[in-house]
């Protein structure tokens, strides 16, 4: 049958579309609100909580990063034992924007370490001064000086992070190894400092109930809320101001109980979560920029998903 | 390897980390077990995963009209094991719905990280359309 249909669908595309009836696609959308340095925040819509949740778990715990995993101790004079000071360089973020050029070190072909699994740092102080000597992350230098090598997030003098104290006389010697690894192994290697998301609140406030109010009501109700959601005009009476402030407290739905004289006042205000708009807000250690997490975090969970179809498309073979 | 990890856990009386995500030697990704008693109805065992996975799978199984069951658990937190039991119609197998539902979602990914990216452009570009236009505000 040929038809020439006005509605742009052509023969083949109904067919197809008639095949697909069983499932109907959704189409996400994304918008940018914030973006800066070591922090993000996007609105992800027309998808549901369990992706959502997906999405921040992986963030955390499964995009890879760097970090010390192994220490060796030459010489420790400092107040902090080897144990301890071993944990906080585990601890401090390394450059880890190139990290998927790395291999993991139990994939890795070499047999002793090699530049493709491994990152060496030294550090080597020693206090001659008469004052206190701070051993930050400027005095972690990695050892192949070639230029390009993954270093310390914060090496700067205003920013650099400290690892130890020295008093006179004291010194610590030690190198440091870094690997590739994801949160699940272990907390060093969780990239963001928070990965959350906000799930944005539905507020219908009833016009026609809200005249019934008087001024004084009107205003008291606007002050009831701790979060400033509401806002009120001369004119225009209640308006929902924040509406993303708002935290599910629920003292404006309690405080229509105190207005028992207006009619239906109970129906004034409604505050639902939405079920298909979150808000993400993510701030990133300084490891990786914050925009990378997120695409990182998606092709990690789109990998996951595809490697497990392809063991059920192998298990479909058998019972065919 | 296999026999060291198993004296640490016996001394430390905990699971290494990796056994939340790295299959074991003798362990399969998937398996898949029909019900005995049920038409066109299965349960697939999947190692090493987790609500990330499970909860996912689940929804985009349920969004399919001839899915009639689909529910994951995890029988016991220490173990990372989720359970996936599917019921379809005859129209289709839990097999073959349990991979249109893993397509649907990897689709939808993907879709999300395209608009992601458009979201950045369309950021950066009202950006310096702001940056632009307050240039001139002084001329």
């Amino acid at each position: 049958i040929s038809r020439t249909s006005t509605s742009g669908l052509g023969t083949m595309d109904v067919e197809r579309k008639r095949r697909k009836s069983h499932y109907t696609k959704r189409m996400p959308e994304v918008d940018v609100l914030e973006i800066s340095k070591d922090f993000m925040k996007f609105e992800l819509r027309k998808t549901d909580l369990a992706t959502a949740n997906a999405l921040r778990r992986v963030m955390i715990a499964e995009v890879p990063t760097l970090a010390i995993e192994w220490v060796t101790i030459h010489s420790n004079s400092t107040v902090l034992h080897d144990q301890f000071l071993s944990h906080r360089l585990g601890l401090i973020p390394l450059e880890s924007h190139r990290v998927n050029e790395f291999e993991y070190k139990q994939d890795c072909s070499c047999i002793d370490g090699c530049e493709r699994c491994e990152v060496r740092y030294t550090l080597n102080v020693k206090n001659e001064t008469e004052d206190v000597l701070d051993v930050t992350t400027k005095h972690l230098i990695p050892v192949d000086d070639r230029g390009g090598v993954p270093e310390p997030v914060h090496k700067h003098a205003d920013d650099a992070i400290l690892i130890v104290r020295l008093g006179k006389n004291q010194e610590i010697v030690l190198d440091a190894v870094a690997v590739k690894g994801i949160g699940k192994e272990h907390a060093k290697w969780i990239p963001v400092a928070v990965a959350t998301f906000q799930i944005d609140p539905i507020i219908e406030l009833n016009e026609d109930i809200m005249e019934r109010l008087d001024e004084k009501q009107k205003q008291e109700f606007v002050n009831c809320c701790p979060r400033k959601v509401f806002a009120y005009h001369e004119e225009r009476g209640i308006t929902v101001a924040q509406p993303r402030n708002c935290v599910y407290c629920r003292e404006c739905t309690l405080k229509t109980e105190d207005f028992n004289k207006v009619e239906d006042v109970e129906d004034l205000i409604a505050i639902e979560p939405s079920k298909d708009t979150f808000i993400f807000s993510i701030e990133s250690t300084g490891c990786i920029e914050p925009k990378n997490i997120v695409l990182t975090a998606l092709a990690v969970l789109k990998k996951k998903l595809d490697a497990i179809r392809s063991g059920v498309a192998t298990i479909e073979q058998q019972y065919r | 390897g296999r026999a060291a990890s198993r004296l640490r856990t016996m001394i430390n009386n905990r699971l290494d980390p990796s056994a939340h995500y790295l299959l074991d030697d003798d362990e399969k990704k998937i398996e898949y077990k029909e019900d005995e008693k049920q038409t066109s109805c299965g349960v697939f065992t999947v190692n090493k995963e987790d609500h990330t996975f499970g909860n996912v799978t689940r929804i985009h199984l349920l969004m399919d009209k001839r899915v009639l069951f689909a529910g994951y658990r995890i029988p016991h937190p220490l173990y990372a094991i989720v359970k996936m039991k599917i019921r379809t119609t005859t129209e289709t197998t839990p097999c073959k719905a349990m991979e249109d539902a893993l397509t649907n979602a990897s689709n939808e990914l993907q879709h999300i990280a395209d608009k992601f990216n458009e979201a950045l452009r369309k950021y950066d570009n009202e950006k310096a359309a702001v940056a632009g236009s307050s240039e001139y505000a002084d001329l």
